[in-house]
């Protein structure tokens, strides 16, 4: 997996790329939203329109990600799930727990 | 006309990655309903992880062997590891209002959904999981 990141107006948005699946993907995703937190930026989009793969240990990474954010009196979306994602977030019952939005420009406007 | 393939690796989580992209690289073009590969290369990912924390508790000099066979219309996995067993029935719901917001424990509901029958079969060389999946295979 691959991250980038970036800052639109006052959201950070994180980008991962390709595979989501715990191992070294979870630490590189947990330091970037700990040094986000650390920096006071809480208001947090995950766009997820460039991962292909996930499993529950990428959705563990999420999960984790959002409770790490919203401890610190922020939050964290997601964007762009493909219908994949979706269907993991749906049999997994986490689409009650993410907000979840179908462009990153929504879910960046969420934070307005 | 039935296909197979078979893998045995170490308990390390790193290497599961090439055996679901090997075993997918295997199905990949035979099923007739692409989403069946994938769902089928996430249940397979989670069984390897299971076995690998749960059955063998990472220990690297422990093998998990997985098998996959497909006929004309089912694919089959076996993922055996050398751990000492568990109860299913004992795994929690990870659906709970209070496991909802856990980070693990969802491996096996997820099987569960993208599976048509799942198996245990514990004995002293360890837990054997074995998951069926209908599924319209090409002709080859």
């Amino acid at each position: 997996m691959r991250l980038e990141t970036g800052e639109q107006y006052n959201a950070v948005v994180i980008t991962p790329k390709g595979k989501m699946m715990g191992g070294p993907d979870a630490n590189k995703f947990h330091k970037t939203i700990k040094d986000f937190v650390d920096d006071k930026k809480t208001n947090i989009v995950v766009d997820l329109g460039n991962i292909n793969w996930m499993n529950s240990s990428g959705l563990g990474i999420l999960i984790s990600s959002m409770t790490s954010v919203r401890n610190a009196g922020g939050d964290l979306v997601i964007a762009r799930p493909s219908k994949k994602i979706n269907t993991l977030l749906i049999i997994t019952q986490l689409e009650k727990i993410f907000k979840s939005y179908d462009t990153v420009e929504e879910a960046v406007n969420s934070f307005k | 006309m039935e296909h197979s393939k078979e893998i045995t690796i170490n308990s390390d989580l790193s290497l599961v990655d090439n055996v679901v992209q090997e075993i997918y690289g295997f199905l990949d073009g035979k099923m007739i309903i692409e989403d069946h590969c994938h769902n089928l290369s996430v249940a397979l990912s989670e069984a390897l992880n299971n076995a690998i924390i749960h059955g063998n508790k990472n220990d690297k000099t422990k093998k998990v062997n997985v098998k996959v066979t497909i006929n004309s219309n089912m694919v089959e996995f076996r993922v055996k590891d050398e751990g000492e067993g568990f109860k299913p029935e004992e795994v929690p719901d990870p659906c709970t209002e209070e496991n909802l917001c856990k980070p693990t424990g969802r491996g096996l509901h997820i099987i569960r959904h993208f599976m048509d029958e799942v198996e245990f079969k514990n004995d002293k060389t360890g837990t054997l999981v074995v998951m069926r999946k209908k599924a319209k295979i090409k002709d080859t």
